[in-house]
This record gives C-alpha cells, structure tokens and sequence, in this order.
C-alpha cells in the first residue's frame, strides 16, 4: 500500500506512463489481433523483459519476425484487391503499427511516434468495434490517456492530473458532442470514401411464403426495424406492417405477381393519419414495411395497386425514413378481371377433401358474406393449433393435411389453407406478409420489430373493399414450445418484470446504437434534414444542446464552490485574483499575512487594515459583529485604492 | 502583525545591546521561556551563547548558574549531594547549581550519559529526587543548553530522547557584516543595565497568557499539515513525536503573544517550526540546517489555502 502510494505520488518516467497508455490502447485490439502476431507481441514483452539494450542484430531479426508475422496474420485474404475492403486495410495498418512500436520501444528511447502511438492504436481501434462495452471503454481510454498526458506534461501527482482531466472532460463535452455531430466516424458497415463496407442483412421477410420444409425455419430475435410514432402506439389491431401481397402459389411456394399488371389508381382513403419514424435495417430487399394503410411515404419509394412500397433499389444500408398511414382494416379498392382471376385461382388437382368442403359451402349458400361466415366458422370448429414448431405436412395436398389431418401450424399455414378455400368458395383472396409486432416489445412511442415478429395475414376483396382477416385467430389452442412470442393477444400480457427491464435495456441500447455507434454519414444526413424539416425537433435539438451546456456550467460552478469552503475565502478571493492580474501573485508557500505586508511594502497598497481584519475572523477565538462587515468595507476601499 | 508587542520590544532591544544584530534568536528564546521550556543553542565556541544567557537572566531579574560540562562531572555535581555533618551529627543535602532559576549548562555533550540524564529528568520533572529525598525546583526554571556540533572528540551525543526535552534549537551564527564591525569598533558592554527587569509576578502572568492563546481550527489544520510533512517519509528518517508536536504548539503560541496577539496565525508556526523541528528531525540526506527545514515546510505547506 506504501509503495502504492509512494508510487503514485512520485512523478513517473516518460517511459512508465508510455507503457501504461500502450497497455490501456492494446487491450481492445487484442480481441481481433490474429495469432502470429499475439505470438509477435508475446516476443517483444520477453525481450523488454529481459531488459537489455538491444543491438542491431537483434532488432534486424525482430523486424523479420514482424513482418512474417504480418504476413501469416492476413494469410490468404492478402491480396491488392482485398485492400480496399476498409476491415483488412485497417488490421493491415494496425500490424504494421504494432510492428514499428515494438521495434522502438526495444530501443527504449523515446521519439514523437512512440509518443504519438497510443492515440493512432485507439483511433484504430474504434474501426473494430460496434458494441456498448467498446464504448464505455473508449470514454475510460481517453480519460486515462488524457490523464497520464497530464501526469506527464504538468508533473504533478496523480490526483491533480485526475482531477484536472475529469474537469477537461466536462468541458469539453460540448464540444466532443458538436464534433460527434459534424464529423461521422468511418466504420467498417458504412464505410466510405473509396472503402467498401461490410454488409449484414437482416430480414424475417423475404416476400416470399414458403409451405414446404423452409416453414420450419423459425426465424430469429433479431431486430428488423425499430418504430418511433409520433404519438401513442396504435393498438395492437391495427399494428400491421405491410409488406409484399402474394397472389400464386408455385411449388408450395406463395409468390407475389411478377409484374405489376395494374397501373395504380390512387384512390387512397382519408382519415386520420398516423405518422412514424422508421429505421429500417438492411434487409438487400425492396421493401419497405409502413402500416396499412399507407398514404405518406419517404422520397423514392412506390406505392403500388396492392399497397405494396417498394424502394427503386434494395436496401442496403440503414434506412431512416418517415412514413404516414390510415389505420384501417379495410379498403375501398377496385378488382380489374385479370387480377380477379388470379386472386381466385388454385390449384384443381391438390386438397381434395378442401375442395369438397368448398363445393358444399358454394351449394349451400349464394351470397359471398355467408360463404365467408361460413369458411370462418368452418376454421373455428377445426379446433386448429397455433405452434411455431408444427408437424410435417403432405406438401401435395397442403390445405387439406392442415385442415383435416395435423390441424396444427403457424401464420403461413393459416393464411394458406385460408386462402385457399375461400378462393374455392369463389372469394377474391390474397395473402399479405409482412411484421405485426408484438404490442408488449414497445416503450412509449418506440416498438421493436424483430424477425420472430414475421407475419402473414388474408385479405378478401368484398363489396368493392379489401377485408383485412387475421386467419391465427382462428386457432382455438396454442402449443407453445419454445419460448417464443407469438402474435396471439392472449400471450401479450405474459410478459413478466424482467422483460420489461429487458426491454428498456434494449431500448436504451436501440438509441445508444442508432444515435451513437452506428452514426454515419448516412445518419447525419438523416438528423440534418430532420433539423431542416422539423421545427419542433429543430428546437428540442437545440434547446437540449443549450441545457447541456447550461448543466456544465453549473457543475463547473458547483465544484468551484466547493473549493471556496468558507466565506471568509470567498470574500477575500476576488481581491486576491485582482492583485493577481495587477501581477503581484502570491509566493507558493507564501502566508497572507507575509503576502499582505510584502505587498503593502513594494507596492504601498494599504494592505495593513485588512490584514489585521482578515487573521481576526479567521484565527481569533471571539469575533466581533461587524468584524465581517468590515472586512467587506475594507476589501472596498482596497479594491477602490488599486484603480 | 510580525511586529513585537510594545511590551517585549524593548526588551530584546535591552539584550541586543549586548548580542548584535541577533533579534531573532533573543525573541526565540524568550519564546522558549516563556512557552515554560528549554532551549538547545548549538554553536561553536565564541559566538555569544554565554551573553545571551547572562543578559536573558538579568533580563528577567533571575537567578543565573552556569555548569560547565566536562567529562569528569558526576550527577551529584549537578544536582548536590548528601554530606554527614558531624557537628550535627546527621546528613545534611548541600544543593547543587541546579538549585537555580536560569542554568545555562555549557556544552551539554561533553558529560557522561549519566550525569546529562540527571539534568535532564530535572528539566522534565521540575523536581530531583536525591536518596529518597524530594526536592523541588524553583519557579520558573529554565536550562538553556548549549553544545559544540562541530567537535566530536571526547563528547557523548546527546540521544534523541533526552534532546526532545528542549523545546527548541537554535544556532547563534556568526554576526552580520555590520553588527560585527559595529562590535570591533566599539567597545560595548558584556552586560545589561538592570533597570529593564521584569518582575516575578508579572513573568508568571506572561506565562500563563501564553498557554491560553487560542488556536483556531484553521491554525490547528496547517500545523497538522506540517507535522504530517515531518512524518511522511519523504524527507526525514522520522516524524514529530507527540511531544514534539506539543512543543511546536506551545512555542507557537509563545510566539504569538511576544508579537502581541492572543491568537496564532500560521505565520507564527512558519517562524517557529524550524527551530522546534532543528534538533528533532535528521534529513535523510544531507545535514539538517535550520534554512533547509524552513525550505521543506514552505515548498510543500500552504498557510491560508
């Protein structure tokens, strides 16, 4: 504890803080620095270690060793091209950095690129990471850096230098923020300016349906998109995001059409219009996800007859876009014959027992509202099973093995076998995917969608109007053997404590991730046209920002007043500052008392009064009432005497 | 407020009469005296350790003994001895010089460990005990001892222990450049006109005001700031003792009220600390003068934060 203390109360070398911030700026890299060259770095620590001068010979061979340890760490994706993917050409970089550290910090001698190192290793090492740890990290680095910069520079111990840079930190933080602001850092995901970028997609939506062995795929927890409205979250019947509207089935697969047959009228409803924020991940399709009905839609995106919003190109990067839509169920729309046909085709020779069952709802009844109270009512008495993790069904005759035989399955299944039998009834129907999120995964105004929250539903097309019908309602069970959220209500209220927390870790997580690690270029022309365009958020931005540094200063003020402990001090301390800038400081080590009579000796400012007042209230054991008041009177007159 | 109370002005001018251009180490032990302690002068021969001594003690109308200490001294030279009258046919005590008010032990470091431990319980106790017999000493006593740090041949180093006795240490130092030739120009008096004495009474009265200057919490924080300093292992191989920072208190107090104020400022522990830490504290290099502790507390102390 003793040699602690000694230790840091003694100013250290140039080298021992070196070491500490090269120890600090390694820790990170070392997650993803490949094997050859751990092994590298493992060799110089020995040979710092052993602590001897090195010669030539030595750093000759260490340099070799450098170098083939690059080589084997980028063995096999090293090549030109690869260069200009931004990941490789950064860990290139970092080695070839490690390398050229190493050689001279074996010569133990100290220049400006050992200096200049550890910033270049942390610079480099914000390339890697994308994560919340990495980020707290980084604050830490800094101020540890900045820390032992100060340590160095001021030579003072280690509490002043802490002490100074956590008050630089709260300085500078209005500024760190309008920098952060103005200057987008370059990652790896959206990379720029000559780099390619690596691309993830994510998508729970494909546009597709499949019925066949890839139903079972159960898609992930990821996060697809995140939802911000503008007022309250619509309710859960309304929570609808449309994506694409599927018309055939081929090979077990339902698809959408292949052209856009009709020209779009827009006949779009009006109504109230609900507005939202979406960022939308990058899912490499076209679609865009935007509540039914859709009526404002972002630049550059197309509405279609089937309410279908699709982007000209897919998307590949992080897409930020606001939206409008009516929450309806049901819209007016028009049925042009050759899309009449196709909405009520099937296929003749699979589901036999369907078709049957279709044939005698068709006999028994003429108008199409009975037949589809009757398809319905025929879906409750099934006694169908909701389960994600369904059993094999016949892929020939689909709608009759889940009508009539496994009687279990999910959205798609559902939606298929409704489809399919109200089509036999002679209904127009279509099928509609896309996300219906689960109404619990929301704070306030904000909703996740992950890809788990995939969905598909039916529309029939009745008196002139597309009819929303949620076809899992039907199911009068649900199996629930996995863990994970359906889209039945009765589940919703489920969700304990914890998941709540969860949830407002996530949230908390979702804005750390959009507004901070994953701010891009992309993300600041997003938030400059919102400024541009929203005034109200125009004035939260700033106003925030303005509360921010109003907050700074009070913290400032605060800890300044906390120093001046006694008002004694804090009366007398204007004066003092005053003498100061007149250029007559106080001596370190120097008492007021032989300030005050050297003061009034070489500068024959009438000093004498005050002092004499000062070391009364401060050191005597009864004070006189006014005694203070005077001193006050007194700071005055000195203070009128110095102009 | 560096400024010597109108009563003691006079004084250590009336003693500077004698001790050129040495006010301040007059106004230290006076300090010393009054603070009801001892003082160390250490110094080589020749330098007014033995005027100071005589003019302080005629000064404040004492009695003045001086032993000079030498090898052979036994501690019954001291403090007296008990002799068979055989007229009386009993013992009778015989009271050594210690029986005194103001003793000036002359070159402490040249007697036997025995005979220095003998002076120095008495300077602790204020009372001797010799067969059994309890003797108590006069009111005010005062030892002022002194002793050569130059020569080293035939003396026994005073222990730490026994030197925490005194409450201070001081070196006289040769005069300035013009009191000295002031002293080889002139032929000045070696004693004082007694006219300037001070009363018993009023010394007691002196002496009591001293032990109730008051010291502020602020007061109290600096000078635990310096004490930590002496104990922090930096610069000296150990601290205060408890004893020592006792002694720091009381001269700073005596300190105070010599400059007229029945209240400590720091300066008052800056002016004395030096002197009360001299004899205490050994650098842990170098030799331990009296400049380079007053350089330790003023580098790394602050009075008035």
């Amino acid at each position: 504890m003793r040699y602690l203390k000694n230790w840091l109360s003694t100013r250290p070398t140039p080298i021992k803080v070196l070491d500490i911030a090269y120890i600090i700026t390694l820790l990170p890299l070392v997650f993803f620095i490949k094997l050859p060259i751990m092994f590298f770095l493992l060799l110089v620590l020995i040979l710092l270690l052993i602590d001897k001068k090195p010669t030539a010979f030595t750093l000759i061979v260490v340099a070799i060793v450098g170098a083939v340890a690059i080589f084997f760490s980028l063995y096999g994706s090293f090549n030109f091209a690869g260069l200009s993917r931004l990941k490789l050409f950064v860990e290139l970089l970092v080695y070839v950095l490690l390398v050229a550290i190493s050689l001279q910090r074996l010569t133990k001698e100290i220049n400006f690129y050992l200096k200049i190192s550890p910033l270049l290793l942390l610079a480099m090492s914000l390339f890697f990471f994308h994560s919340i740890p990495m980020l707290i990290y980084v604050v830490f680095e800094v101020f540890i850096l900045t820390t032992m910069l100060l340590w160095q520079i001021m030579q003072t111990n280690v509490y002043t230098s802490l002490r100074i840079s956590s008050m630089l930190y709260i300085v500078s933080l209005p500024i760190v923020i309008l920098f952060f602001i103005f200057f987008p850092r370059i990652s790896f995901e959206h990379a720029k300016y000559g780099f390619k970028g690596d691309l993830t997609h994510r998508s729970g939506h494909d546009g597709l349906m499949y019925l066949d062995e890839n139903a079972l795929l159960v898609p992930s927890q990821r996060i697809v998109m995140e939802v911000g409205f503008k007022d309250k979250i619509p309710s859960p019947e309304n929570l609808y995001f449309r994506g694409s509207v599927l018309y055939n089935k081929i090979n077990n697969i339902w698809r959408p059409l292949t052209t856009p047959q009709i020209p779009f009228k827009p006949d779009l409803p009006t109504g109230k219009i609900t507005t939202y924020k979406v960022t939308l991940y990058p899912t490499n399709k076209r679609w865009l996800y935007l509540l039914d009905t859709p009526i404002l839609l972002p630049k550059n995106a197309k509405l279609d007859f089937h309410l279908e919003s699709t982007m000209p190109k897919p998307i590949q990067e992080t897409f930020l876009y606001n939206a409008g839509s009516v929450l309806q169920s049901s819209y007016k729309g028009t049925l042009p014959e050759s899309l009449k046909e196709i909405a009520l085709n099937y296929d003749l020779k699979s589901d036999p027992k369907t078709q049957m069952l279709a044939q005698t709802i068709k006999t028994k009844f003429n108008d199409p509202h009975l037949r589809l109270k009757e398809v319905q009512s025929f879906f409750k008495a099934q006694q169908l099973t909701y389960t994600i993790k369904p059993k094999p069904f016949d892929l020939n005759n689909s709608t009759d093995s889940f009508l009539f035989d496994t009687k279990e399955g999910y959205c798609v299944h559902f939606a298929a076998a409704f489809t399919t039998l109200s089509r036999m009834v002679g209904i127009p129907t279509r099928i509609v995917t896309g996300y219906k999120p689960d109404w619990s995964d929301s704070i306030e105004n904000y909703l996740i969608i992950r890809e788990s929250d995939a969905h598909a539903w039916v529309e029939v097309y009745l008196d002139g109007y597309w009819r929303r019908i949620e076809t899992t309602s039907f199911a009068s069970h649900i199996k629930d053997n996995t863990n994970q959220e359906n889209n039945l209500e009765s589940f919703q209220n489920k969700k304990g404590n914890w998941e709540k927390i969860n949830l407002y870790l996530h949230y908390i997580k979702y804005q750390i991730d959009t507004w901070i690690l994953e701010y891009s270029s992309l993300s600041q022309k997003k938030l400059f046209s919102y400024l541009k365009t929203d005034t109200v958020f125009l004035v939260k931005f700033i106003s925030s920002f303005l509360l921010l540094i109003a907050l700074l200063i009070l913290i400032l003020y605060l800890l300044n007043q906390s120093r001046c402990r006694d008002t004694l001090q804090c009366t007398l301390d204007p004066l003092l500052q005053k003498l100061e800038k007149l250029g007559f400081a106080k001596l370190p080590g120097e008492s007021l008392n032989r300030y005050f009579i050297r003061i009034e000796q070489t500068e024959y400012i009438p000093l004498s009064a005050l002092n004499t007042l000062y070391h009364q209230l401060r050191y005597q054991k009864t004070i006189q009432n006014d005694a203070h008041e005077q001193f006050k009177q007194e700071i005055k007159k000195v203070k009128k005497s110095l102009k | 407020m560096n400024e010597l109370d109108a009563k003691f002005a006079p004084m250590v001018k009336t003693v500077a009469s004698v001790l050129y251009g040495k006010e301040e180490s007059i106004t230290l032990a006076l300090a010393a005296f009054f603070a009801k302690g001892h003082l160390l002068v250490e110094d080589i021969p020749g330098v007014g350790k033995t005027t100071l001594a005589k003019a302080l003690a005629s000064l404040l109308g004492l009695e003045f003994n001086r032993i000079q200490f030498t090898s052979d001294l036994l501690p019954s030279d001291i403090l007296g001895v008990n002799y068979f009258n055989q007229k009386q046919s009993e013992f009778v005590f015989k009271k050594g010089p210690i029986f005194t008010q103001f003793l000036l032990a002359d070159e402490i470091n040249r007697s036997m460990p025995k005979t220095q431990s003998a002076l120095l319980e008495a300077m602790e106790e204020s009372s001797i005990t010799i067969d059994g017999e309890h003797y108590e000493l006069q009111q005010p006593f005062f030892v002022m001892g002194t002793q050569n740090p130059y020569e080293e041949v035939g003396t026994f180093k005073l222990p730490d222990s026994q030197l925490d006795r005194f409450i201070c240490a001081m070196s006289i130092g040769y005069p300035a450049r013009e009191a000295e030739r002031d002293i080889l120009a002139h032929n000045k008096p070696k004693t004082i006109s007694q006219d300037t004495t001070i009363s018993l009474a009023q010394i007691k009265e002196i002496q009591e005001a001293v032990s109730k200057v008051y010291m502020s919490e602020a007061l109290l924080d600096y000078m635990q700031e310096i004490i930590a300093l002496s104990r922090n292992g930096v610069y000296f191989t150990h601290g205060l003792s408890t004893r020592g920072a006792l002694a720091l208190a009381q001269m700073t107090r005596s300190w105070a009220y010599l400059h007229g104020r029945e209240y400590a400022i720091p300066d008052d522990v800056t002016a004395v600390a030096p002197y009360v830490c001299l004899h205490r504290l050994h650098f842990k290099e170098g030799k331990t003068t009296i400049e380079r502790i007053k350089d330790v507390i003023t580098s790394n102390t602050q009075p008035d934060a």
